[in-house]
């Protein structure tokens, strides 16, 4: 992909996803990078990021005798994800209309 | 995968306990959970334990300079010169970065210069003051006014490296601030392209 993506969006990415359904680091990671490309270790600092801000939650699942952790989308997250939408969709016009012009 | 991940917690010995105990936890599961068995397949996945630990740590003192900023206090040097080494090693973590690094080290190198040179005047200065000065309490029995006139020197010396010194160190903080500020620049711009997306998928 040759277009970069701003931590705003890659924010905006995972809480969407997180806001279906919870999910742990791997398979969040496996998840994203199905979609958009990003290294392995670029979700680590994503994950972080969103849960100092309080847009995400954590909680631990046993899973084969060690622990799951699991991100959950907190009403602030929902709002800000909102608003990241928001954003977007203002932005993707901006630039439709300036990449049509001839 | 148990050698991989020993490593990584060593590298990131440098950061508070509880920030480390949750990069390790959560690149514990990661591997676990990816199912990365041996040491070369953590490599491909991840990169390896120095790749990761110093993108992990450039991450964090970039947000502790944030902080440090929004609460208005005054930004220390000695962090200033942390910050910039450990973005200077996250750049070198990648080959691509070398022509950056070399300016880096290059910056480096001349702020050290400025440094050296200011040190050593100031010795100078210090030294050539107190001489002077002993001289002239030493001339001061055989001749009055020889002795007055290196005393008047020596002290006129010191007075002018006193008064001129907080206006050197004041440069020097001002120019390790700058090289900081551009350090962080750099590296912004170049995880934005570098690191969160692999241009080749």
């Amino acid at each position: 992909m040759a277009i970069q993506m701003s931590s705003e969006l890659l924010d905006g990415c995972v809480l969407a996803i997180l806001d279906k359904e919870d999910y742990y680091g791997y398979a969040l990671t496996q998840r994203v990078q199905g979609t958009i490309s990003v290294s392995e270790s670029t979700l680590y600092p994503v994950l972080r990021r969103l849960k100092n801000n309080q847009f995400v939650t954590t909680y631990d699942q046993p899973y084969q005798g060690r622990n799951r952790r699991y991100y959950q989308i907190t009403t602030q997250g929902r709002d800000r994800l909102a608003s990241i939408r928001q954003d977007w969709v203002m932005f993707q016009a901006n630039v439709d209309t300036l990449l049509k012009e001839r | 995968m148990e050698n991989y991940l020993a490593e990584l917690e060593q590298l990131l010995h440098q950061l508070h306990h509880s920030d480390k105990e949750e990069a390790m936890n959560f690149y514990r599961e990661y591997v676990m959970d990816a199912d990365l068995v041996t040491y070369e397949q953590c490599i491909s996945e991840l990169g390896t334990p120095k790749q990761l630990s110093r993108k992990i740590l450039a991450d964090y003192s970039i947000k502790a300079d944030e902080k440090s900023t929004d609460d208005t206090t005054s930004k220390n040097p000695r962090s200033n010169i942390k910050l910039i080494w450990w973005i200077a090693l996250a750049l070198l973590a990648s080959p691509l970065a070398l022509p950056v690094f070399i300016v880096l080290v290059t910056l480096a190198a001349v702020g050290f210069a400025v440094l050296a040179s200011f040190i050593a005047v100031v010795i100078a200065l210090t030294l050539s003051g107190v001489v002077s000065a002993i001289i002239g309490v030493s001339v001061l029995l055989q001749s009055i006014w020889t002795g007055l006139y290196y005393i008047g020197c020596g002290l006129l010396i010191l007075g002018i490296m006193l008064t001129v010194m907080p206006a050197g160190i004041g440069l020097l903080r001002w120019l390790i601030d700058k090289t900081a500020q551009l350090s962080k620049a750099i590296y912004r711009r170049f995880t934005d392209k570098k690191y969160m997306h692999r241009e080749d998928k």
